[in-house]
């Protein structure tokens, strides 16, 4: 006696070509990727079919694009060459895999995962050619995101190894270099002076591991809860000393934050002071510098913008690593944005930079606001450290 | 004048440090690791013991929970650099539950002078 199993299988084998089609139809508009066929047989290979997902991911009906090439999908930030590459596959009739630039209906970009493979049949006169698309940007950003993150993780642990030792080794220089230029025996003013060089190089060598240290740091103490406004502002106050007389400085929103946070002073001015000298270095002393500032649900955005050149696109991505610099030698150590990384990211924030569209970069933090600012940790009082 | 112990794995640091101590005008016992130095201050009396947080064998933490525990407790006084493990800040942050006061290599001579001055002087230091 046949189970009802069998009796379906018999049914889907005994299914009509015209059944099947319709199956097919309806499972490859299901799909979760494009799908496109194209005729090969037709001048300029144009497109027959295209699935939901595809006009979904493109944003052009099917009607918009059945019986063209899809090269319509291409644009100016496509690569050349990797349209040559398909456009010799397919002479070739080759499967061919690539990823480049398309362009939604609406003009906006997205990166194309494109598999191109053959449909070849000449009994049947079949030549054409299936393509599958996938709109990758976002799995490429978050995949370009994360492989920042260990970089700069990677750079840190390099870094706090590093200086950690240096640290240990300048301490005998700094001792000896003053206790020699300060010895009663010593009346000699040159040996004074060379002894003395010593000791400011010393000094400044462990500012340097300092500075970098500040950049592999995670998890910082905090201070006692003051409003934003009055934090920041004197930070920002105190940053903008350092700005010549041809760079003015605007401050937008602040004054409204009333709102506690319990980051350290001396941090936000280092975190100000290097954003400020570099906008100012980049303007060459002349432009404006716009700090803005608010508070979205728990964190506390601040942007500071300057109306300088903009950060050239193919240094973006080296800008946070310590000693990066575009700057001659002698002008910029590159330790200000490491040094201010460091810092955002031991308040549990982010720095993140990009170019307006106008003109001029900006620099764009995200700080996390405790959710309990009242009842901060206060340092036990029996402890004093110098 | 005040009799100090000197407790730091690193020969040269350690040397550097008690130059400057007696230069200073005080009597400086040197040890080159938290075993011998906790061996040192239970043979004679300090006013201060200085130690490095991180050595080998007992390092700075086992240091101070010894001396802790002593009836007359020298002042205590933590210095760190720091290593890849585990920052200066950190070291120090934790040594300052147990000690009077911190400082993080490398420190200037002054302020080494300074603190253990105000550390073993008469005046007592401030909260
Ligand atoms: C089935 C099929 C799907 C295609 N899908 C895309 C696509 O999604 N994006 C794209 O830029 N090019 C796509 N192409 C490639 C272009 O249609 C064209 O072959 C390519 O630009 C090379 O030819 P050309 O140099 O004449 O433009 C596809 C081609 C075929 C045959
Ligand atoms: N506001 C800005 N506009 C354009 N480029 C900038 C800006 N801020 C920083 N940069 C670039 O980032 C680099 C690294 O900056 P930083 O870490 O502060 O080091 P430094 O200023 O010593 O070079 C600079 O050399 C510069 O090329
Ligand atoms: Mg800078």
């Amino acid at each position: 006696m046949p189970t009802s199993f069998d009796n379906k299988a018999a049914s889907l084998s005994a299914m009509s070509e015209h059944a099947l089609a319709a199956m097919l139809r309806v499972a490859v508009d299901a799909s979760p990727v494009c799908i496109s066929i194209s005729d090969m047989t037709s001048p300029d290979a144009p497109l027959i079919f295209v699935n939901k997902e595809f006009c979904q991911t493109t944003g052009y009906g099917p009607h918009e694009v059945i019986g063209r090439n899809c090269r319509f999908l291409q644009g100016e930030g496509t690569n050349r060459d990797t349209v040559s590459q398909m456009r010799a596959a397919i002479e070739k009739r080759e499967p061919i895999s690539v990823e480049m630039m398309n362009y939604r209906r609406s003009g906006q970009p997205f990166l194309n995962r494109l598999e191109l493979a053959p449909v070849f049949n000449p009994a049947l006169g079949i030549d054409a050619y299936v393509g599958v698309q996938r709109d990758i940007t976002e799995f490429r950003a978050t995949e370009a995101t994360r492989r920042e993150r260990e970089k700069m993780e990677a750079l840190g642990r390099l870094a706090s190894g590093f200086s950690h030792e240096l640290n240990n080794l300048l301490q005998p220089i700094m001792i000896y270099g003053k206790l020699l230029s300060t010895s009663p025996e010593v009346r000699d003013a040159e040996f004074t002076e060379q002894m003395g060089t010593i000791v400011d190089c010393a000094t400044a060598a462990g500012d340097v591991t300092a500075k970098v240290l500040r950049f592999a740091r995670s998890g910082v103490a905090s201070t006692h809860p003051e409003p934003i406004s009055q934090r920041l502002g004197e930070a920002i106050r105190m940053a903008s000393r350092l700005l010549p007389a041809g760079v003015s400085l605007e401050v937008i929103g602040l004054a409204e934050l009333e709102r506690l946070c319990t980051v350290d002073s001396a941090d936000l001015l280092q975190v100000f002071g290097n954003l400020f000298r570099n906008a100012s270095d980049a303007m060459n002393g002349e432009g404006r510098i716009r700090v803005t500032a608010f508070i979205e649900g728990s964190t506390l955005s601040l942007s500071v913008s300057d109306t300088g050149p903009g950060v050239p696109l193919h240094v973006i991505s080296r800008l946070f690593e310590p000693f990066f610099s575009t700057k001659p030698p002698g002008q910029g150590t590159g330790l200000g944005l490491s040094t201010a990384y460091g810092i955002v990211h031991g308040w549990g924030g982010s720095i993140a930079v990009q170019n307006r569209a106008g003109s001029g970069a900006e620099f764009i933090l995200s700080i996390p606001l405790q959710q309990n600012t009242e009842h901060s940790e206060i340092e036990p009082p029996w402890h004093a450290s110098f | 004048m005040a009799r100090i112990l000197l407790i730091d794995d690193m020969a040269a640091v350690r040397r550097a440090i008690a130059a400057l101590l007696k230069r200073g005008g005080h009597e400086v016992t040197e040890a080159s690791d938290g075993e011998a130095g906790i061996a040192a201050a239970k043979a004679s009396e300090f006013d201060l013991i200085i130690t490095d947080m991180l050595m080998p064998k007992k390092d700075g933490t086992d240091v101070l929970l010894a001396i802790t525990r002593f009836e007359r407790r020298p002042k205590l006084l933590a210095i760190s650099g720091g290593s890849g493990a585990l920052s200066e800040t950190d070291a120090l942050r934790l040594a300052s539950l147990t000690a009077d006061a911190t400082l993080a290599k490398p420190f200037d001579n002054d302020t080494l002078l300074r603190v253990v001055e105000r550390l073993t002087g008469s005046t007592r230091m401030e909260q």
